[in-house]
């Protein structure tokens, strides 16, 4: 279910500035190891060049924050709908690889003008305002498309409801607020672990003339719990070895 | 005279000079390798081997998740062997084994050593 609603003139003012402020926020956490970026946001000075977009995606208030980089777009950022996850935002990627503005367009004709019911973006049920410096373009559907002009960049975008209800209620970022947010954005990362029985120590001769049948003994005791290790080798906690349905398993004692 | 640090005094006077180092380039060395396939030298030497029972994958949020008694399955079959691992690299494979109060591994295959 998605409401039917418009935002008048001071929602869109606080709304602008909420933006402002997670856009500066996001870009001095996320950005600031690839790019520098000003305090008004108008220079992205460093990017690798790279013909390839490359997509990233962070998430905050349950929406995700894609960018593009590459050498020729490479100012160029989206903030996408939650429901808009990296899968969708690579598929986008790899058929509009050109520009994030292209993926943008396609993203908004694709996911919001079914949403509301309409067949094309301008004749949806949406109020539009135009001046030098932005556009808003408020769906139907409770989406907002807001882009604004920055230096010769635009950046650009597509705010779910939930997203506008929480930037509109956030007055300021909680004390908490940057370190979740950034357990968020990393939240989608594969990590691996590996579960390792014991180790031994033998000789180099031992090892010269081990063959099928030879023990080894391991350090661990009988009824001690094994270790769960990143593939980094960082212990990540205790666990016992079990079985769940075919496989092997582990379940975590601390 | 340099100060003497032992107890005991000279009988007569010693000279003492810095030791010189002869410069050397660096080089390959020449002729046979001194030590090649001498596994005696070495035989005594300890390393160390992982029994590693399996992995899994699971995304930063899950592994947030993880609660006391969590259960995460393994990407190995319950009668699949185990990896012997030297650095990094599995060199072996078997079953788990108890020996004694402890833990072990039972070899079933060793692997080839791939350079």
């Amino acid at each position: 279910m998605y409401r039917f609603r418009l935002y008048g003139a001071s929602e869109r003012e606080v709304l602008a500035k909420r933006l402002d402020q997670c856009l500066q926020n996001w870009s001095r956490e996320w950005l600031g190891g690839v790019a520098k970026l000003s305090s008004s946001l108008a220079t992205v000075d460093h990017f690798q060049p790279d013909d390839k977009v490359k997509w990233r995606g962070m998430s905050h208030h349950g929406a995700t924050l894609a960018y593009s980089l590459s050498g020729e777009f490479s100012k160029r950022l989206a903030l996408e709908t939650g429901w808009c996850d990296s899968a969708v935002a690579r598929k986008a990627s790899s058929i509009w690889d050109e520009t994030i503005w292209d993926c943008i367009d396609a993203l908004a004709r694709q996911i919001l003008c079914p949403m509301a019911g309409e067949s094309e973006l301008s004749s949806a049920s949406a109020a539009t305002d135009l001046n030098d410096d932005s556009v808003w373009l408020m769906h139907g559907a409770g989406y907002v498309w807001y882009s604004i002009k920055l230096d010769q960049e635009w950046l650009a975008f597509i705010l779910s409801p939930q997203v506008i209800d929480a930037l509109l209620v956030s007055s300021s970022p909680t004390k908490t607020g940057a370190l979740s947010s950034r357990l968020r954005a990393v939240s989608n990362g594969i990590c691996k672990l590996e579960l390792i029985a014991g180790v031994a120590e033998v000789s180099i001769g031992e090892l010269h003339t081990l063959s099928p049948g030879h023990i080894i003994q391991l350090d661990k005791v009988i009824g001690q719990p094994f270790k769960l290790y990143t593939a980094e080798g960082r212990e990540v906690s205790d666990g016992y070895l079990a079985a769940c349905g075919n496989n092997k398993a582990v379940q975590l004692a601390k | 005279m340099s100060q003497q640090i032992t107890g005991q005094m000279p009988m007569e006077e010693t000279s003492v000079k810095p030791v010189k180092l002869q410069q050397i380039g660096e080089g390959q060395g020449q002729g046979q390798n001194m030590f090649e396939g001498n596994l005696s030298l070495i035989r005594d030497v300890k390393v160390k081997l992982e029994a590693v029972v399996g992995q899994t994958e699971v995304t930063v949020g899950e592994l947030f998740d993880l609660k006391n008694q969590s259960v995460l399955q393994l990407n190995v079959a319950t009668n699949a062997p185990i990896d012997v691992r030297l650095d990094g690299k599995v060199i072996a494979r078997g079953h788990l084994v108890v020996v004694g109060d402890n833990f072990g591994v039972c070899i079933e295959e060793i692997l080839p050593v791939n350079e």
